[in-house]
């Protein structure tokens, strides 16, 4: 055990005290994150080329006062129609694109951590509240992050809106006047109702289809929305580059034939291999430590309120990386083969586990494939605690999805290590 | 004394390569026993399966009763090892090396602290102790690469060419050293290509070459295997022709003679009576002899009287 610990924490000294492992460790994601997190203060999707990409929530159950919505001939499920307003107006066809979800909190949460520019949540008793004459809220939801495109849905909705409270007051006001007129049939009813609709005008203020804007938090304008989500996404990526760094130590002990005198003294072969890992294992949580500390100390990043939750996530990905660490020594002979395998796997990783972009802007069918990456875990896990609340219980998937790839990267690298001797 | 460790038919193949190729001997405690051949002999692959690094092909080593094949922990817990590259952490300083080194040998505490010490004392470094190894000159880093395999006082010592490439102070402070670690008890394999550095170290000595030992003894056993031959040694130019040697070897009392670079090296009866005619053939034959002299028989004269071929080359 003595040993084990021995060849670990020698590691970590021969780290600590190299500069270049030092550089690419902790200095490069601390700048990158202080360049991206102030570039990028409208990171989800101000560029409205291609539509502004919102979500509707219809929520809207109906209801059983339908004469009026009747008399205009319109469905009783008012929410139908508000989003088919929306959803399929040619005119408004190339400006948003439009999807519609069913929960609510998803969206919610969408919009929250920036991956949704804005969405429309249509409440239950939308139309029961509109038909009985009461004044009922559409709830917008604004990621501040992307001002001009939530901005634009917003004025579409509040078009919308207005357009459904004229015709409501109409269509009550015709309703109730034909229904004390008698000899009146409901053809009648609806032209003039219709008449009236074309002439009528309200006021918005006084409308009773109101808008309830929902804006999430965004601190200062500096864009630390942004800032948020690329200290986490760079810190996700650069743990990884510790990987590398222990496929280099492996090597170099073999290069240095320090392994072999390793394995000339009665230390276990087991205790070599353990002792490196816990030593990358060690870096990677340090590494994690110090940019945990500087984003959220210095830099004030909102890392989310559950400590175990964002700790257990790097854990589960310091524990991948030992694993990635093995797989690199077997593949690569060489320091410089390990870089260049390492790179392009941290590469891969990064790309499709979400780095460099919020992975909700690619197709929907496209979007899962994060979770073949080990950052696309790690990041989904911390980012359910930053934007969504959740604590270590809610990532037990996420955590065990990462200790497997660590124990296949580990199978994978012990077999071609066997199939090279 | 008794055997401490029996080499008994040992093979190491590489493919179609034998490296080591039915090596047998035996070393005494308390003695240092030399292997000497040139680069390439095979000395390191014996040295590597000594330390069980690479396991034979065919045949055994028993280290303190202990079978290489078998026993692999206990051998190497009663061997040190200093291996012929530099195998240390540049990055440590020689006190941290020391201690990893000490760690992995099994020692801890004060006894490892002490054995730190003790061994920084030997390698005449305790002042540079807390400097970093990159910092050090290679005849330092070389000592301190001894120093790592003696912490623990091993019973048995493999030391592999442990002076190539250092200057001569560092050289005669490491050629001390292994006396002195010998006449404290410790039991030396010493391998070597530089012919007085084995004179000078060992007790008993093999001879290897091409992967097998082809003479093995104590000095004066061995020197006999050239009777009363002496060595004569001529610097020549480069470009030397290789007809003038055939005159060379034509002369009467030549037993043998080679050309490694600018040397040529000779093998007589009576080194002293052809040097003249020597001389004298080498300036017919329009060769510049840069100098001259006559050694008495060493393993040099061994190995050329039993290879046909100079240790150098």
């Amino acid at each position: 055990m003595t040993k084990f610990f021995s060849i670990a924490i020698k590691d970590v000294k021969t780290w600590v005290r190299d500069p270049a492992a030092l550089g690419i460790l902790l200095a490069m994601p601390a700048v990158l994150i202080l360049i991206l997190g102030s570039a990028f203060g409208g990171l989800s999707g101000d560029a409205t080329g291609g539509g502004i990409q919102v979500a509707i929530v219809n929520l809207d159950a109906g209801s059983s006062a339908e004469a009026a919505s009747s008399a205009s001939g319109a469905s009783s499920v008012l929410g139908d129609e508000v989003t088919a307003a929306l959803a399929e107006n040619e005119q408004l066809a190339g400006l948003l694109n439009i999807s519609e979800a069913t929960d609510p909190e998803a969206v919610r949460a969408d919009v929250e951590r920036g991956d949704l520019p804005a969405a429309l949540i249509i409440p239950e008793d939308f139309s029961a509240r509109v038909n009985a004459g009461e004044s009922v809220e559409l709830e917008v939801l604004r990621d501040p992050g992307a001002e001009l495109s939530s901005g634009i849905f917003e004025t579409v909705v509040r078009a919308v809106a207005t357009e459904f409270s004229r015709i409501s007051v109409v269509a009550r006001t015709a309703g109730a006047a034909a229904a004390q007129a008698e000899g009146v049939t409901p053809e009648l009813i609806g032209g003039i109702v219709n008449q009236a609709v074309a002439g009528a005008t309200v006021d918005e203020a006084a409308a009773p289809i109101a808008i309830e804007m929902t804006e999430f938090e965004e601190p200062d304008a500096q864009g630390e929305g942004s800032l948020d989500f690329f200290a986490v996404s760079m810190t996700s990526m650069f743990l990884l580059f510790a990987s590398m760094f222990g496929a280099f130590s492996f090597i170099t002990e073999k290069r240095e034939l320090t392994m072999s005198r390793l394995l000339t003294t009665p230390t276990p072969g087991s205790a070599f291999v353990g002792g490196k890992m816990l030593g990358i294992f060690i870096l990677g949580i340090l590494q994690f430590g110090v940019l945990y500390a500087y984003t959220r100390g210095v830099m004030g990043v909102n890392w989310g309120d559950s400590v175990l939750g964002t700790w257990m996530m790097a854990t589960g990905e310091v524990v991948a990386v030992t694993g990635l660490a093995v797989l690199i020594a077997a593949i690569a002979k060489t320091e410089r083969a390990a870089g260049a395998v390492g790179s392009v796997l941290v590469q891969i990783m990064a790309l499709i586990g979400g780095v460099f972009f919020p992975l909700s802007i690619l197709p929907e069918w496209l979007q899962p494939i994060r979770y073949l990456s080990v950052i696309g875990w790690a990041l989904d896990g911390f980012q359910a605690v930053q934007y969504n609340g959740a604590g270590a219980g809610d990532l037990i998937i996420n955590f065990a999805a990462m200790i497997g790839m660590a124990a296949l990267f580990f199978g994978i690298g012990v077999w071609r290590l066997g199939a090279d001797q | 004394m008794g055997d401490i460790a029996t080499v008994t038919g040992l093979v190491k193949r590489f493919g179609d390569l034998a490296a080591v190729d039915g090596v047998d001997f035996a070393i005494r405690e308390g003695e240092v026993f030399g292997l000497l051949g040139p680069n390439g002999a095979g000395k390191t692959t014996i040295i590597s399966m000594m330390s069980c690094l690479i396991p034979p092909t065919e045949g055994d080593i028993f280290i303190d009763g202990a079978s290489v094949r078998k026993q692999a922990i206990a051998v190497k817990s009663v061997l040190g090892v200093v291996p012929q590259e530099i195998a240390l952490y540049p990055t440590l300083s020689a006190r941290e090396n020391l201690a990893f080194w000490g760690r992995m040998y099994g020692l801890g505490g004060k006894t490892l602290s002490s054995a730190v010490d003790e061994a920084l004392e030997l390698a005449g470094l305790a002042d540079r102790a807390k400097e970093r190894l990159e910092k050090y000159s290679g005849g330092m880093k070389r000592r301190i690469n001894i120093a790592a395999g003696i912490l623990h006082k091993p019973k048995v010592l493999l030391m592999d060419e442990p002076t190539v490439g250092i200057d001569p102070q560092s050289r005669n402070h490491i050629l001390e050293t292994v006396k002195d670690l010998n006449a404290q008890g410790m039991t030396v394999l010493y391998t070597s290509h530089y012919m007085e550095e084995v004179e000078f170290l060992c007790d008993r000595v093999a001879i290897v070459d091409h992967g097998k030992i082809i003479a093995q003894g104590t000095l004066a056993e061995l020197r006999r295997v050239v009777g009363d031959a002496d060595v004569v040694r001529i610097g020549v130019d480069d470009a030397f022709a290789d007809e003038t040697l055939d005159a060379i070897r034509a002369l009467e009392g030549v037993e043998k003679a080679e050309r490694a670079d600018s040397t040529l090296e000779i093998l007589a009866a009576d080194g002293g009576a052809v040097l003249a005619d020597i001389v004298s053939a080498l300036t017919a034959a329009g060769e510049k002899v840069h100098s001259a002299e006559v050694v008495e028989p060493n393993l040099e004269s061994v190995f050329l009287h039993l290879t046909g071929k100079s240790l150098r080359d």
